[in-house]
C-alpha cells in the first residue's frame, strides 16, 4: 500500500477517531452486554493499523508498544489487590455507587486487558511494517 | 487466609517490574533476586503456619467452594513451595554471573518469573481446571526461557518441546472434560468427596477417564515411556536456570500425580492407575540410567539422570496402591522429592561451574577441574554421591525409606530395579568425575567468575548434607504431609466446610449405586 495515498489519508482522518469512539462505547457496554476490554483493544489496534497504512510507520515506531502491554498487565493484576487490603479475597468485586451510576472494580481489570491487547497488536503491526523496508 | 495468593502474586508483579526495568539490567537482576528471597521467607513462614494450624484456603473473588476457585496451602503444597522458592532464590543469585546481554535483551528475567509463577500456581491451586491453567502459564514461561538467546539448536529443540507440551495440554483438557462429565465438579476437595462415594460402573468409567490425565502427568514428569522429550530439551536451557528446570518442572508432574491420583481420585479401582505407575517406574529408572551411561556431555548425562530419578518418585506413588503401606510410601515419595529437587538443582549448577571453568561441556574436552578449582570439585563430589544414594547424604536416606517401604509391601522386583539403578547411577557419576574433574589441568588459571557461581550452589549442596544428617524433622514433616494426602480430612474441611465428609470403602459397599452426577452431592 502506498503510504502517500491522499485518498487513504483523507479517509483515515475520519475513520480513526470514529473507530476509537466505537471502541470506547464497546468498552463501557462490556459490563452488561457483549463487548469489553479485549474487543475494545482490538478495535483500538485496528485504528492504529489504519494510521500505519495511511501515514507510515515513522511516528508509531518511536513508541515502545510492549511497555503498554506491561502497564496493562500491572493495571489488571493490581486491580485484584485492592480488595485484599480490606481483608477480602484476591479479585473480589467491589462497586462504587454514584447515584444511578455504578463503577465496578472489574472495569479497571478490563482497562488493563485493553492495554495488553493494544500493546501486543501494535508491537506486531509496527514490527511487521519495519520489516517491509 | 487470603495471603496465600501472594505466592503467585509476587512472581507476577516481579515479572511486570523486571519488564519495566528492562533498560537497567542491574536493577532488573537485583529486583529478581530480592523478590525471590522475600517470597522464600514468606513460604517458609507459611509452612510453619500450615504445620501448626492446618490447611489455609483463599477463595478467588470470594465465590464459595466448590464453584469458586480455591487456592489451598496444605503441608504438601507448602513443602513444594519452599523447595521451588529456595531453588529459585539460589538460581536468582547464580544467574547474574551467567546471563548474557542477548539473553537479558530477550526478557530473561520476566520470563523466569512467569515460569516461577506457573510452578507456584500449580502447587497452590485446589481446582483441577485451574491446574491446567497453571500448566499453561508455566509452559509459556519455560518456552520463553528455553529460547533465550535463540541459537539454532535452541530453536530446533524448543520446537519439539512446544509440540509435545501442546499435545499434553490438549489431552489435559480432554481428560478434564471426561472427569467433569462423570463427577460433575472440578474442585479437588469436592471430587474427593464425590469419588469416595462412587461404586459400580461409574467408578470404572472414572478410572478409564483418569487414564488420560495419568498420561498427561506422566508426560510432564518424564516417566517411561513418555520421557523421550526430556533429555533432548533440558541441555539447551540457559546455564543457571537449567537448575530450576531440572529441579522443579518434572516434579510438578510428580506433585500432580500425588495430588490428583492419590488424594483426589478415591473411587474403587483407582489402584489400577497406581499399579501402572509402579510398573512404569521400574522401566523409568533403568532406561534413564542406561541412557545416562552412554552420554558424553555433562548436561546430557544429568538430564538422563532426571528421568532415572523420576522413576524412584513414581515408584513411591505406585506403591501407594497397597493400602497397608500407602502412607509410608507417600511419605517416602515426598522425602525423595525434597532430596531430589535439592540435589538435582545443585548438580546442574555445579556442572555449570565445571563447564564455565573448562570452557566446554563435553566430557572428552574437559579435565583437571579438581586441580583448577578444588572447591567446585568438592561440591560436585558431595552432590553426586548424594544422587547415587551414598551415606551420609540425603540420597541414602531417601532411597532407604523408599526401599524399606517396598520391602514391607513385598515388592521385591522393584527393590532389585531400584538398587541396580543406584549402582549404575554411581557408575555414571564416576564417569563425569574421572573425565571432567580428574586429569591434568592444561593452561591458565580458570576464569574467576566461577567463585561467584559457587557461593549460591554451595547452599544447595549444604542442604543435602543437612537433609542426610539431621533428617528427623524433615521425615516427620513428610510423614504428616503424606497423611494429609492419603486421608485428606483436613483439606476437605478447610475447603468445603466442616459438614463435608469422605465416605469410607465400607460405607460405599452399603450405598445404592447412583446414576447422575447431581445425586452424588453430599
Amino acid at each position: 500500500m502506498n503510504a502517500e495515498s491522499p485518498i487513504l489519508r483523507t479517509v483515515a482522518r475520519y475513520a480513526i477517531p470514529l473507530t476509537m469512539l466505537v471502541a470506547l462505547r464497546i468498552f463501557f457496554q462490556g459490563h452488561d452486554l457483549p463487548g469489553g476490554g479485549f474487543i475494545a483493544g482490538v478495535l483500538l489496534a485496528a485504528a492504529g493499523a489504519i494510521h500505519l497504512l495511511a501515514n507510515g510507520v515513522g511516528r508509531a515506531a518511536g513508541i515502545r508498544w510492549w511497555r503498554v502491554s506491561v502497564v496493562g498487565l500491572l493495571v489488571s493484576v493490581s486491580n485484584g489487590i485492592w480488595p485484599m487490603l480490606i481483608g477480602h479475597p484476591y479479585m473480589d468485586n467491589e462497586f462504587l455507587h454514584l447515584g444511578s451510576f455504578h463503577l465496578p472494580t472489574a472495569t479497571f481489570f478490563d482497562l488493563g486487558v485493553m492495554l495488553i491487547v493494544v500493546g501486543t497488536l501494535m508491537t506486531i503491526f509496527v514490527e511487521l511494517s519495519l520489516e517491509k523496508r | 487466609m487470603n495471603a496465600v495468593v501472594l505466592v503467585i502474586l509476587v512472581p507476577f508483579l516481579t515479572a511486570i517490574g523486571t519488564a519495566l526495568l528492562h533498560d537497567r539490567p542491574r536493577a532488573e537482576s537485583a529486583l529478581n533476586a530480592v523478590s525471590c528471597l522475600g517470597l522464600t521467607a514468606f513460604v517458609f513462614w507459611l509452612l510453619a503456619k500450615v504445620d501448626a494450624d492446618g490447611p489455609q484456603v483463599s477463595m478467588m473473588g470470594g465465590y464459595a467452594a466448590p464453584y469458586g476457585i480455591a487456592f489451598v496451602a496444605d503441608r504438601l503444597s507448602c513443602i513444594m513451595l519452599c523447595l521451588s522458592m529456595a531453588v529459585a532464590s539460589v538460581v536468582a543469585l547464580y544467574v547474574p554471573s551467567t546471563v548474557t546481554p542477548l539473553q537479558q535483551a530477550h526478557f530473561f528475567h520476566p520470563l523466569f518469573q512467569v515460569l516461577l509463577l506457573g510452578v507456584n500456581w500449580s502447587f497452590i491451586t485446589g481446582d483441577l481446571f485451574n491446574l491446567f491453567v497453571s500448566y499453561e502459564v508455566m509452559l509459556i514461561g519455560s518456552y520463553g526461557v528455553m529460547m533465550c538467546g535463540s541459537s539454532r539448536q535452541q530453536v530446533r529443540q524448543t520446537l519439539t518441546y512446544v509440540a509435545i507440551n501442546l499435545l499434553g495440554g490438549a489431552l489435559f483438557v480432554v481428560g478434564l472434560g471426561l472427569v467433569y462429565s462423570i463427577v460433575g465438579t472440578l474442585n479437588m476437595a469436592d471430587i474427593a468427596v464425590v469419588t469416595s462415594r462412587l461404586s459400580g460402573p461409574r467408578a470404572g468409567m472414572l478410572t478409564a477417564a483418569s487414564m488420560v490425565l495419568l498420561a498427561v502427568f506422566a508426560l510432564k514428569a518424564g516417566a517411561f515411556p513418555l520421557f523421550f522429550w526430556l533429555p533432548d530439551s533440558y541441555p539447551i536451557v540457559p546455564l543457571g536456570v537449567n537448575g530450576f528446570f531440572a529441579g522443579l518442572l518434572t516434579k510438578v508432574g510428580i506433585y500432580s500425580l500425588l495430588r490428583v491420583f492419590v488424594m483426589t481420585f478415591r473411587q474403587p479401582g483407582n489402584e489400577f492407575a497406581l499399579g501402572i505407575l509402579l510398573v512404569a517406574s521400574a522401566f523409568t529408572m533403568v532406561v534413564g540410567v542406561l541412557g545416562a551411561l552412554c552420554q558424553w556431555e555433562i548436561r546430557r548425562v544429568l538430564s538422563w539422570h532426571i528421568v532415572s530419578q523420576v522413576g524412584y518418585m513414581v515408584m513411591g506413588i505406585g506403591l501407594a496402591a497397597d493400602a497397608g503401606i500407602a502412607t509410608a510410601a507417600i511419605a517416602a515419595t515426598i522425602f525423595y522429592v525434597v532430596h531430589h529437587i535439592v540435589v538435582k538443582a545443585s548438580l546442574f549448577l555445579v556442572g555449570g561451574i565445571a563447564e564455565e571453568i573448562s570452557g566446554s561441556g563435553r566430557l572428552k574436552e574437559m579435565g583437571g577441574v579438581a586441580l583448577a578449582a578444588p572447591g567446585a570439585a568438592v561440591l560436585f563430589f558431595v552432590a553426586a554421591l548424594s544422587l547415587a544414594g551414598m551415606p551420609p547424604f540425603s540420597g541414602f536416606l531417601a532411597k532407604l525409606v523408599l526401599v524399606r517401604t517396598a520391602l514391607q509391601g513385598s515388592h521385591f522386583w522393584i527393590v532389585a530395579a531400584a538398587v541396580a539403578t543406584s549402582f549404575l547411577t554411581l557408575l555414571s557419576m564416576m564417569k563425569i568425575w574421572s573425565h571432567a574433574f580428574w586429569g591434568g589441568w592444561h593452561d591458565a588459571p580458570p576464569r574467576p567468575l566461577w567463585r561467584r557461581m559457587a557461593a549460591p550452589a554451595s547452599v544447595l549442596v549444604a542442604a543435602t548434607v543437612v537433609l542426610g544428617l539431621w533428617a528427623q524433622p524433615f521425615l516427620r514433616l513428610a510423614s504428616d504431609a503424606a497423611k494429609g494426602v492419603v486421608d485428606p480430612v483436613d483439606y476437605v474441611h478447610a475447603v468445603l466446610g466442616p459438614e463435608a465428609r469422605l465416605a469410607t470403602r465400607a460405607e460405599v459397599a452399603r450405598l445404592e449405586p447412583v446414576t447422575f452426577a447431581a445425586e452424588d452431592r453430599p
